[in-house]
């Protein structure tokens, strides 16, 4: 348990409850102390405290204890009343100025962290302030009328012995209308202990010979001294003794002192340790405090204290418990006493009557319980002091119990006019509370408010004082506290309302019915706690209710100071919460005060601390202490760092940031302005106002700020990418940002090996190029390196930003290689290049070795944009690009250090090189300048059409003088880009393509060896330097739609040897969308009456929206097949051309050349003019598999001619078409492949445009005509036939051609039927159609089969319907010879078996009534393969018709 | 009736997940400030408190001046902050019933969020969607 004499409140309650002795002096006596700069009460009361009296006390009780501690307060008698507000006021605003004044060099540091807050001890937390302000809080509330411990328990007066008639201005002090309004108006009893004390000042007297006066005065001195001892002495100086005796016999012997002052003649006193030093600071240091006085004087003032206390003080608070305590044990205590309290009370109803005065004047037995319970608690006797309180307490409620006995509503209404009379003083309300409106009032309250049960706050207050100096129920202690404190707060709201009240009856004059009326509507808002705010309680307020809040504000700092001492610091911090008022002032520092409560409540209760700063900061701020508002929320910054409590921090670092402002420190309110600046969660208006202040406090201070990591605006690091050049070079951005693996792939077999090849150059350069950076990229002199980078605007209003650059350093070569052959030299660089960047911050200073671009640009709110900056070194050396740069509105520079954000490291160039260490991302080695290539492809369309073909043109660059060499371009996609020859370049499109005649095509050959092929090697002899651009021609062919990325790397070498690069690369990315336009299909089937002769069907479907185009030509490729139109085109489309959405079908005859028999014959099938049917015919020699011959058919009759399909480059992508659609080789010999050409239409000759430089190319592969197996037949004989039936039945003869189209050997037999019956004829369908090929080839659609055959069985079954009919069930025809034939034939061999058949009658004969049943021979070897094709099958008979007649 | 309620959900180490102003009062143009305030300055009662009850719902532990927070706590200790406004006296308690039963709704709602494996640990509900189900609970309980 804690002594509580050891906390602060126990110290402050010895020290502040202490007995009043009342000091009445007279001018000359003032008039002589002051010659030492001090007061009469000044000079007195560093001696009136004592600390070990050690004086034996008996109060009440029988057994007397020792008082080691005891004060006096000494006070003027004009000091002795309530002290006016407004001073008051004005002195607590200085103290917490002062306050401010002296820590404004803090301001200026750093914020303190959480942590060592917290851990600190409290005195380093706790302002020292704090402790003086409450002391002058309290002391605002000192001397009111209502409690005994502030009124004088003696009187001192004091007179000079210059005084003329001393003994009659002793007399004259205690005048009735000089002493305070408490002696006065009866509130304390007059007849108080006097004690008279004469003064002389030595330096007095005769002021010619001072120097024997002082002599004699010492010698008198003694005398007098020993006078005193004797007690009653005649001799000594004459006019004081003679005074002195006189008092003696005037006043009593014992109430008489003489002092003697100032007995130091020179006035050069030092004393060692001042006694006054502590209680007056302000004095200056040149006047010497008590200089006059010597220890003699010293000694003397000391004695005639402690004889005043222990001899006089102390024993007559002693007797007046005594009697005080008898008084009350007569009248109250007992049970006697108890009855007749209660009777006598009751009585006093009638007393109650008058209204006139005080109720309880001294003479009032409550009063003297309450002067004998103050008296006690003085004297530390606090048992006697609580049962007095308890005592009056049991008063208040018999006095409760009689209230409700009386009846409420007269007593209010008689408060009403003790009110009108009595002015509205709240003192009067604390004090007449006490009995009369107290409880009716509160009681009235009670109705409202259940939780406040018991009055009068003063006596709660004292009971709980008391519970707490006897350190016994705690609980008890704080209940009465509450209580006190509620009812003060209480009483502070029912002045309001009285005074409310009054002022109504005032003006209306309505009777008490009335009034009571009003009262209780009164108390009805009363209740609620927001109407203290209307006019007339501020004008209340203003008058005399701070006095109540002074009341309660004493009462809440002692029972903080309780709390605390029980280290309740959380509710200690409530009530701090709950004294602050509406004076703004005073409740900041209670709210700082409970802010640190709560700091140091266990454990720490950081949210809260944080929240009453800013909360006291806000009221200080309001009183226009700026520095006290700056310091609070400084600490609360401590408490809110790191939080993601977005408007929390925002608020406290923009009013910070604010308030430093206007102190004029602007440094500071930049810096937390900073803070939030990206404050994209506030409204929009918030945020023009963050960002409007802090562009003003940056104009104020007048610089630009260089702020590293400036919010506004962000900078989205993942975003950042670093475009250079070293052996790799773009033609495009968008070729740059192609993924680097992509272009390995494409380069590996171009370039030499990329490890090799650094080896190389390494090796060549290892003494140039230091370790550390070997690893390190590679850019060149004079070309720029590029950085992207997004800034985004967090902000919803737009900014702008302007000269965004980046900050780079280049160091010269020589630098590098000094650090790195002596690494002590390291840091020492290190500096140099800190420097160096310091230096280009500026901007111009090297400006010779790099350039930067610069970039300004406006975001708007909540957009994102990306910029591109440029650094172009000029020199060689190691560049490093360290940041970037940039200005907010003209005024903040922001700086951004790239090296700074880890995150980086991860994104920001892994992809192009892995296995760069990711600090040197950024650095790179600048080697002297090199030839660079540029390179454009002209007229490459975005968008394109499927089958778009044209010629394109490369145009190559070299800027630099150096001549570049052996160039190699390849190609991702030669489907669709491929590289024609430079002799196309001169020739006019689509001349170039159309055929050529015999001797042109020959003198071509030549240009056939050219096959599409993964390289291409430019001839050696070119090389490209200077101003001279080397144009080259390409061939585009959109082959499929969709979108198409096109990548192109052009290699090559430099043409100077000595360059660290021996070659480079140029790197063409294009992206080509392309549309679907016509969707071509073939359909093939067998002509029935032709060895190898088909019939194809074209379906063109025009699928684009818009575009028309022009059937141009259909070409086969190969020599093994010739086509034809079957009808002259224009019947089938008269149009010209094919309009969107519009679909065409045609017809062509495809007839296929037999290679053994044709093998030096080529057939090209041409239409004339006049779309008869032609041919023409080219002979080549077959020099490569992919040497294509074609094949053609106009669709146009138009003047135009045909294209060469066999040329470039329709060959090249014909090929490629080929290797992309599939290749089969068994399927080689049966499949065809079609090119269909159109072209766009032709537009009219009077537009004079030009005519489109594109054609279409559709190419459809691998066709197949194989839909019946692997065998095709031919049954050839007469057609008619004369016979003579009457002499015998017809005997012909045919032959049937067989051919095998497969590669392997077939076993073929030939079945013939000699009856058709219906059912036979079906299974035979059926194994047709199951004999039917299901492979499903692009371009080729599937062939219904079995709507031919039902076609082919109608008229079958018609004609041998017809028959049977007319020939009854007898067949007209047999065959003859063998009914099954077996024949084995060769791969590609034909075989002819002869066959026969018997006619009875003439007629005309369908025969088709035979099958041949093949079957694929296995080749040894080939196993596997033979599964997958279909090895059998039956193919059933064509019709043939014969018709036989009757001879004559 | 509330005339005004801030809701905020605050996850582990005091970050705060999903805010929203709700109920019929006119802002003052500060109070997004006051709000966060007077419910950050609630967490320390919240932390006391949390561990000594059982229950999850804690009505009424703080007040400043006439605002009044709420928090319902879940078993992870995400605390889900309702700040009310302009309570007279006697409503506090309907309030607590029907106010609990809110929170558990939204309780509810955040937790398929919350349990989503795409959310991030104590970053922001941007939902959309989740926020009308708020503003909507909101106006049915308050």
């Amino acid at each position: 348990m804690v002594d509580p004499a050891t906390t602060p409140l126990g110290r402050m309650l010895l020290d502040e409850i202490t007995p009043v002795v009342m000091v009445l002096r007279t001018p000359l006596v003032e008039e002589s102390c002051l010659k030492n700069g001090l007061s009469l009460v000044q000079m007195l009361t560093p001696f009136s405290n004592f600390n070990n009296i050690d004086v034996p006390v008996r109060t009440s009780s029988d057994q007397p204890y020792r008082l080691q501690k005891f004060k006096l307060r000494l006070f003027y008698e004009s000091d002795i009343r309530q002290p006016n507000l407004e001073i008051a006021k004005e002195r607590l605003k200085q103290v917490i100025t002062q306050a401010g004044e002296k820590d404004i060099s803090e301001l200026c540091s750093d914020p303190p962290q959480l942590s060592n807050v917290v851990s600190g001890p409290e005195s380093e937390i706790l302002p020292s302030w704090f402790q003086f302000f409450n002391k002058e809080l309290i002391h605002t509330v000192s001397f009111s009328d209502h409690e005994a411990f502030d009124h004088p328990v003696a009187c001192l007066l004091v007179v000079s012995s210059k005084d003329e008639k001393p003994i009659n201005r002793f007399v004259d002090l205690f005048n009735t209308n000089k002493l305070p309004s408490l002696l006065n108006d009866g509130a304390m009893d007059p007849k108080i202990l006097k004690h008279y004390l004469l003064v002389h000042d030595n330096q007095d007297g005769s002021s010619e010979n001072s120097k024997t006066k002082a002599l004699c005065l010492k010698v008198s001195l003694k005398v007098k001294r020993s006078l005193e001892n004797e007690d009653g002495g005649s001799l000594g100086r004459l006019e004081a003794s003679k005074t002195l005796t006189e008092m003696r016999s005037t006043f009593g012997p014992n109430e008489c002192h003489l002092l003697c002052i100032n007995s130091s003649q020179d006035g050069q006193i030092e004393h060692q340790d001042n006694p006054w030093a502590l209680d007056k600071h302000d004095t200056s240091p040149s006047q010497h405090l008590g200089c006059f006085l010597n220890t003699d004087d010293f000694n003397e003032i000391k004695d005639l204290m402690q004889e005043l206390s222990s001899k006089h003080v102390i024993p007559y608070m002693e007797q007046k418990i005594r009697v005080l305590n008898q008084q009350v044990s007569a009248t109250r205590k007992g049970f006697r006493n108890q009855i007749k309290n209660l009777w006598w009370r009751k009585g006093k109803e009638d007393t109650l009557d008058t209204p006139n005065g005080p109720m309880y004047t001294f003479s009032s037995i409550e009063s003297q319980i309450r002067i004998l319970g103050d008296y006690a608690f003085m004297l530390r006797d606090y048992e006697l002091a609580l049962s007095n309180y308890r005592l009056i307490s049991t008063d208040y409620k018999i006095d409760k119990a009689w209230k409700r006995y009386a009846g409420v509503q007269v007593a209010f209404v008689l408060v009403l006019e003790l009110l009108s009379i009595l002015a509205f003083s709240v003192s009067f309300v604390c004090f007449v509370g006490e009995v009369w409106v107290g409880y009716c009032v509160v009681e009235l309250l009670c109705m409202h408010r259940p939780s406040f049960s018991l009055p009068h706050p003063l006596l709660q207050e004292m009971t709980g004082l008391t519970y707490f100096m006897l350190d016994q129920s705690r609980k008890e202690a704080e209940y009465c506290m509450e209580n006190a404190f509620s009812t003060y707060l209480v009483l502070l709201h029912l002045g309001i309302t009285l005074m409310w009240l009054a002022s109504m009856r005032r003006l209306t004059g309505a009777n008490a019915c009335h009034i009571w009326q009003i009262a209780l509507n009164g108390l009805v808002i009363l209740a609620s706690p927001n109407v203290i705010v209307s006019d007339m309680s501020l004008i209340f307020m203003q008058k005399t209710g701070s006095s109540g809040q002074q009341n309660a504000t004493r009462c809440g700092l002692w029972w903080v100071e309780m709390l605390k001492a029980r280290d309740q610091c959380k509710e200690a911090a409530t009530v701090y919460f709950r004294i602050c008022g509406e004076e703004p002032l005073y409740s900041a520092v209670m709210l700082e005060q409970a802010s640190y409560c709560y700091l140091l409540s266990k454990p720490p209760m950081l949210h809260k601390y944080g929240f009453h700063l800013i909360l006291s900061g806000d009221r200080y701020k309001k009183c226009d202490q700026i520095k006290h508002a700056i310091r609070t929320y400084r600490s609360a910054i401590s408490v809110y760092r790191g939080t993601t409590w977005s408007h929390i921090k925002d608020h406290v670092h923009f009013h910070i940031g604010q308030w430093y402002a206007f102190l004029g420190m602007y440094d500071v309110a930049v810096a937390h302005m900073l803070e939030v600046l990206a404050c994209s969660n506030e409204s929009k208006t918030t945020q023009e106002v963050f960002l409007r202040d802090f562009l003003q406090i940056v104009q104020k201070t007048g610089k630009t700020f260089e702020v590293l990591k400036l919010q506004l605006p962000v900078i989205d690091i993942s975003s950042l990418k670093v475009i250079f050049e070293d052996h790799r070079t773009y033609a495009s951005p968008a070729a740059a940002s192609v993924r680097e693996s992509l272009w390995c792939s494409l380069e590996e077999d171009i370039t030499p090996s990329l490890t090799t090849a650094r080896s190389n150059w390494l090796e060549l350069q290892s003494k140039v190029i230091p370790k550390k950076y070997k690893e390190s990229n590679i850019c060149v002199a004079g070309e720029a390196v590029k950085v992207d980078i997004e800034f985004k605007n967090p902000l919803q209003i737009p900014i702008s930003i302007s000269s965004v650059t980046l900050i780079c350093e280049l160091s010269a070569r020589s630098d590098e290689m000094k650090s790195d052959s002596n690494s002590s030299t390291a840091e020492l660089h290190n500096d140099e290049e800190l420097q160096k960047f310091t230096a280009s911050k500026d901007g111009s200073s090297d400006i010779s070795s790099f350039s930067l671009s610069e970039v300004d640009i406006s975001i708007g709110g909540g957009e994102t944009m990306m910029v591109q900056l440029m650094v172009t070194p000029k020199v060689e050396g190691i560049l490093n690009i360290v940041g970037v740069r940039w200005k907010l509105s003209g005024s903040v520079v922001g700086l951004f250090k790239f090296e700074s954000n880890p995150v980086k490291k991860k994104i920001a160039k892994g992809r192009r090189k892995a296995k760069y260490s990711p600090d040197n991302d950024l650095k790179f080695i600048v080697i002297k300048s090199l030839p660079k290539l540029e390179g454009i492809i002209h007229s490459l369309p975005e968008r394109a059409y499927t089958g778009h073909l044209r010629q394109l043109v490369l145009d190559l660059r070299n800027q630099s003088e150096f001549p570049v060499k052996n160039l190699k371009m390849k190609i991702s996609h030669p489907r669709f880009l491929s590289v024609g020859m430079q002799d196309e370049l001169d020739k006019k499109f689509p001349a170039c393509l159309e055929k050529k005649t015999n001797s042109e095509q020959s003198g071509a050959d030549g240009s056939f060896s050219r096959v599409p092929q993964a390289v291409f090697l430019f001839p050696e002899d070119i090389s490209i330097h200077g101003e001279t651009p080397l144009s080259w021609p390409l061939w585009l062919h959109a082959a499929v739609p969709g979108n198409i990325s096109l990548y192109i790397t052009i290699y090559y070498e430099m043409g100077d040897l000595s360059s660290i690069i021996k070659y480079r690369t140029l790197r063409m990315h294009y992206n080509l969308q392309i549309l679907p336009s016509l969707n071509v299909s073939f359909q093939i089937s067998p002509c029935p009456s032709r060895l190898k002769h088909f019939l194809v069907r074209l379906d063109v479907m025009n699928q684009t929206i818009s575009e028309s185009f022009q059937i141009h030509q259909l070409s086969t490729v190969g020599h093994q097949w010739e086509i034809s139109l079957l009808q002259p085109f224009d019947a089938i489309f008269p149009l010209q051309s094919l309009y969107a959405g519009q679909a065409l079908s045609c017809f062509f005859m495809l007839k296929g050349i037999i290679l053994s028999a044709l093998s030096a014959v080529l057939l090209a099938i041409r239409l004339c003019e006049t779309n008869c049917r032609g041919a023409s015919i080219s002979s080549d020699k077959i020099s490569s598999p992919s040497h294509i011959l074609g094949n053609d058919a106009s669709l146009q009759g138009s003047f135009d001619t045909l294209l060469d399909v066999s040329g470039s480059p329709l060959a090249d992508f014909h090929h490629c078409e080929r290797l992309q659609q599939g290749v089969s080789p068994q399927d080689e010999a049966n499949a065809v492949d079609f090119i269909l050409i159109s072209r766009p239409p032709k537009i009219d000759t009077v537009s004079g445009i030009s005519d489109p430089q594109y054609i279409f190319s559709h190419h459809a592969c691998h066709c197949s005509t194989s839909g019946t197996g692997p065998i095709t037949w031919l049954i050839d004989g007469p057609w008619t036939v004369h016979h003579n039936f009457s002499a015998s039945f017809c005997e012909i003869n045919l032959r049937m051609t067989i051919y095998n189209s497969s590669d392997a050997a077939v076993s073929i037999r030939v079945n013939t039927f000699d009856s058709t019956s219906s059912s036979g004829q079906s299974s035979d369908a059926a194994a047709l159609e199951s004999a039917v090929p299901t492979g499903n080839q692009s371009g080729w659609h599937e062939v219904p089969v079995l709507n031919d055959i039902k076609a082919k069985s109608e008229v079958l079954g018609t004609q041998v319907g017809k028959s049977s009919l007319s020939l009854e069930s007898v067949f007209p025809f047999i065959w003859s010879g063998s009914s099954a034939t077996s024949v084995q034939l060769g791969p590609m061999s034909t075989a002819e078996i002869p066959m026969q058949v018997c006619i009875f009658s003439p007629g005309t004969y369908n025969l088709s009534n035979y099958a041949l049943n093949w079957n694929l021979l296995p080749v040894s070897g080939e196993g596997k393969e033979s599964e997958t094709r279909q090895s059998s099958g039956t193919c059933h008979g064509y019709p043939y018709h014969l018709t036989v007649l009757q001879s004559p | 009736m509330a005339a005004t309620a801030c809701f905020i959900i605050v996850s582990r180490n005091d970050i705060p997940i999903y805010e929203a102003e709700v109920g019929s009062a006119t802002k003052r143009e500060d109070a997004a400030q006051l709000h966060q305030f007077i419910l950050h300055a609630a967490l320390d009662i919240v932390q006391d408190l949390a561990w000594t009850t059982s229950a999850m719902f804690l009505k009424a532990i703080d007040r400043f001046n006439d605002l009044v927070v709420s928090v319902y706590v879940t078993a992870g200790h995400i605390l889900y902050i309702c700040e009310l406004s302009s309570i007279s006296g006697d409503s506090v308690d309907d309030y607590g019933g029907r106010g609990a039963g809110g929170l558990m709704i939204v309780n509810s709602g955040s937790c398929m969020i919350l349990l989503n494996p795409l959310y991030l640990p104590g970053s922001r509900i941007a939902s959309s969607h989740f926020d009308t189900k708020v503003r909507a609970l909101a106006r049915k309980y308050l």
